[in-house]
């Protein structure tokens, strides 16, 4: 099933991958793809004001870097306020899905009866 | 570079005119590497130049609507765009100074106080309102604030002044006193006008990246 990701989604989508390694704008977009098995779909340019908030906001840090071959590349890095924000995000949506877990199960459970 | 790629990083480029140029520069430097190896890839698995291209850019997005994205995103951030409130300061004074100065030709008394001494004369208002509009119009993030301390350190000054003569006589009273009251009515219509002209300024902004 594909799926496009909201835009309010991008953020933390952005972090979550940032948590695991650092990375550059196309890497990001890449890893997001793999890890929803190609389920998420976005269009890749709506990652970089996503991108400028969070720098902004000091959740995460970019800095161009020499790469051993080829230009310069932005690389991003998520700060220690970014893995607060993933670590309460992620707990949001725990509770959001526990929360409708509640009331599409029970409705689930009801049906055959 | 693909000539298809290319017009659509120059319509990203034109796009974020709104920004200093050294963010403009690295934000299209970024996007186009993106691109580039999104197409690399397409390439690598077997599409035509043409086809990656193209497939590249409807994956990315209309280029207007990722440059509108990102200038929204730096607005947010106030100092990221040109209008930092000691630029408006120094704008507003030195405009008043100026056109106080074309009038009383005398620039050293009115450098640092010129809305409330050019009262007197009966152009501060226009002077305050033409100041506070250029204000705007060239910083338009920091206009109002800038503008209201820049009449704040007027008025001191005037302040200043009055306290430190020694022999306050009636005719000086009446010169200083209604220069200050109509310097606070100055910087009112001051803060009018530099609103007027900051919203001119981003109207002008939004106008622009709307035609792209």
């Amino acid at each position: 099933m594909k799926r496009d990701v909201t835009k309010g989604d991008i953020p933390v989508l952005i972090l979550a991958v940032l948590a695991e390694e650092p990375c550059h704008g196309y890497a990001i977009a890449r890893c997001i793809e793999q890890q929803s098995a190609q389920a998420l779909q976005m269009k890749e340019g709506s990652l970089y004001p996503a991108l400028r908030v969070l720098e902004q906001d000091e959740l995460i840090v970019g800095e161009w870097e020499i790469q051993p071959s080829g230009p310069a590349r932005k690389v991003y890095r998520i700060t220690a306020n970014g893995q607060a924000e993933l670590t309460k995000r992620r707990q949001e949506w725990d509770e959001y899905i526990h929360t409708m877990n509640l009331v599409m199960g029970r409705r689930h459970n009801a049906q055959p009866a | 570079m693909h000539s298809q790629l290319e017009t659509y990083i120059q319509q990203v480029e034109t796009g974020l005119e709104a920004l200093p140029p050294e963010f403009r520069e690295c934000e299209v430097e970024e996007i186009r590497q993106h691109i580039e190896a999104m197409v690399a890839t397409r390439i690598e698995l077997g599409q035509s130049e043409t086809a990656a291209v193209a497939e590249t850019l409807a994956q990315f997005g209309k280029g207007r609507k990722v440059s509108a994205g990102l200038v929204r995103a730096y607005e947010r951030c106030e100092p990221c765009l040109p209008g930092n409130i000691l630029q408006a300061i120094v704008l507003n004074v030195t405009a008043g100074t100026i056109l106080s100065s074309l009038r009383m030709n005398l620039l050293p008394i009115v450098a640092g106080s010129p809305f409330p001494l050019a009262q007197h004369y009966g152009f501060g208002l226009l002077i305050a309102a033409f100041a506070g509009w250029l204000t705007g119009a060239f910083f338009p993030r920091q206009a109002v604030k800038g503008v209201f301390i820049a009449h704040a350190i007027s008025m001191v000054t005037i302040i200043a002044t009055f306290c430190q003569t020694p022999s306050h006589s009636p005719e000086y009273q009446n010169y200083m006193i209604p220069a200050m009251g109509i310097g606070v009515v100055g910087a009112i219509s001051g803060m009018l006008a530099a609103t007027a002209g900051s919203t001119w300024r981003k109207t002008r902004l939004r106008r622009s990246r709307a035609l792209n």
